[in-house]
């Protein structure tokens, strides 16, 4: 075989044996990650209304609602409150829909620590963060997209 | 005999769920062993002894319109368990010899033997690296298709041009007007919806169905064969 392949893509150009494989890794899925529930969640159609009733309920954070918080960026005390907050209903959560609302408030007070003060708030590194910012913010309704993919800007260092 | 009798409920997989379904199926399956096979059978072909039966395409898609048409083809495939490219490839092989003793037959005069088929190097090995290069075609095929049906061109552009053209998400996103981290973020959307697809084409070769962890296992294999 030739090193090279047409490409499908129609635009005439041939891919390299070397971008095949690069390709072809792609398919990997590796481990499931814990977010990935989260990020499964938020791919259904009506995650939007499922996302903004989790935020509803989640518990207030020194008076303070967490969405609100998170989105416009409240200070990094309040967000790591907020993360803690998460944290702590994943651990005690009697149903699916709790764990899930707690691994919405913990990564997305990650994200707007990240997007709005560029800090880690977490234990994890940024290169960690800056795939799981991705994917969450490709699945995300548009205000949660848009922390998202500042806050994975921010994780690369690309702003 | 019943579709169900060839095909066993309890082997879930794409083709035979396909196979069980109807003729529409059956057709779906040619279709799809035609799309992604033809590419490793070429070249399985093209390192043999018996290149001299004639043009490359003419020969594989002669073996496709005669073993596909089989009613039991993939159901003796789903028994031996095999991946689906190595059954084609043996299959392909007994369809070469018959092609050879046939040429004997048509010219009497002529000194063939029936000795087996021979093969420039390692049969295996370049079977794999054109199948892994169908896959990837077939799978960037049906993303680009999903991509455009669901009205994400720019998604699947900025894909194609990261990916395949090794260009930064700063310079594509400079082209379609965007900023770059949301290039990236469209990019990983395209990702992954990729890599559902070549997953979901990869257990296709398999005669039983298999978790996420036994595909990861094969792409590991099959890249680390083709290194």
């Amino acid at each position: 075989m030739n090193n090279s392949t047409p490409n499908p893509s129609g635009s005439g150009a041939e891919l390299e044996a070397g971008t095949i494989t690069r390709l072809f890794r792609l398919g990997l899925s590796g481990p499931r990650r814990p977010v990935d529930a989260l990020i499964d969640r938020l791919g259904a159609p009506d995650s939007e209304a499922w996302l903004e009733r989790a935020m509803e309920r989640a518990p207030q954070v020194g008076g303070a609602d967490p969405a609100g918080a998170m989105l416009r960026g409240a200070d990094t005390d309040t967000l790591s409150r907020i993360k803690s907050t998460g944290k702590k209903l994943l651990a005690d959560a009697g149903t699916e829909d709790h764990r899930l609302t707690g691994l919405a408030l913990y990564f997305f007070a990650v994200a707007s620590a990240l997007a709005h003060h560029d800090t880690v708030i977490c234990s994890r590194t940024r290169e960690e963060l800056h795939p799981v910012l991705l994917d969450l913010a490709a699945v995300c309704p548009a205000r949660w997209a848009e922390l998202c993919t500042n806050a994975a800007a921010n994780a690369s260092g690309e702003r | 005999m019943a579709k169900e009798d060839l095909f066993p409920a309890t082997r879930s997989t794409w083709i035979g769920d396909q196979l069980r379904r109807d003729d529409t199926g059956r057709a779906e399956v040619n279709r799809h062993v035609m799309t992604v096979y033809a590419l490793p059978l070429r070249a399985y072909f093209l390192g043999t002894s018996e290149r001299w039966l004639g043009d490359a395409d003419d020969i594989v898609q002669g073996f496709f319109a005669d073993r596909l048409a089989r009613d039991d083809f993939f159901a003796a495939w789903q028994q031996s368990g095999m991946p689906l490219r190595r059954w084609l490839m043996n299959a392909f092989c007994f369809y070469l010899k018959e092609q050879r003793r046939r040429h004997r037959r048509d010219n009497r005069g002529s000194a063939l033997g029936d000795d087996p088929i021979a093969f420039c190097g390692d049969p295996d090995r370049a079977i794999d690296r054109a199948f892994v290069a169908s896959l990837v075609q077939r799978a960037m095929d049906l993303t680009r298709e999903g991509c455009e049906k669901d009205g994400m061109d720019d998604h699947w552009r900025v894909f194609e041009e990261h990916h395949c053209r090794a260009r930064p998400y700063a310079d594509v996103a400079t082209d379609l007007g965007i900023d770059a981290a949301r290039a990236a973020v469209m990019a990983r959307t395209a990702t992954r919806r990729f890599r559902m697809t070549l997953r979901d084409l990869l257990a296709r070769d398999s005669a039983a169905s298999e978790g996420g962890e036994d595909i990861d296992d094969q792409i590991r294999a099959l890249v680390e064969a083709l290194a």
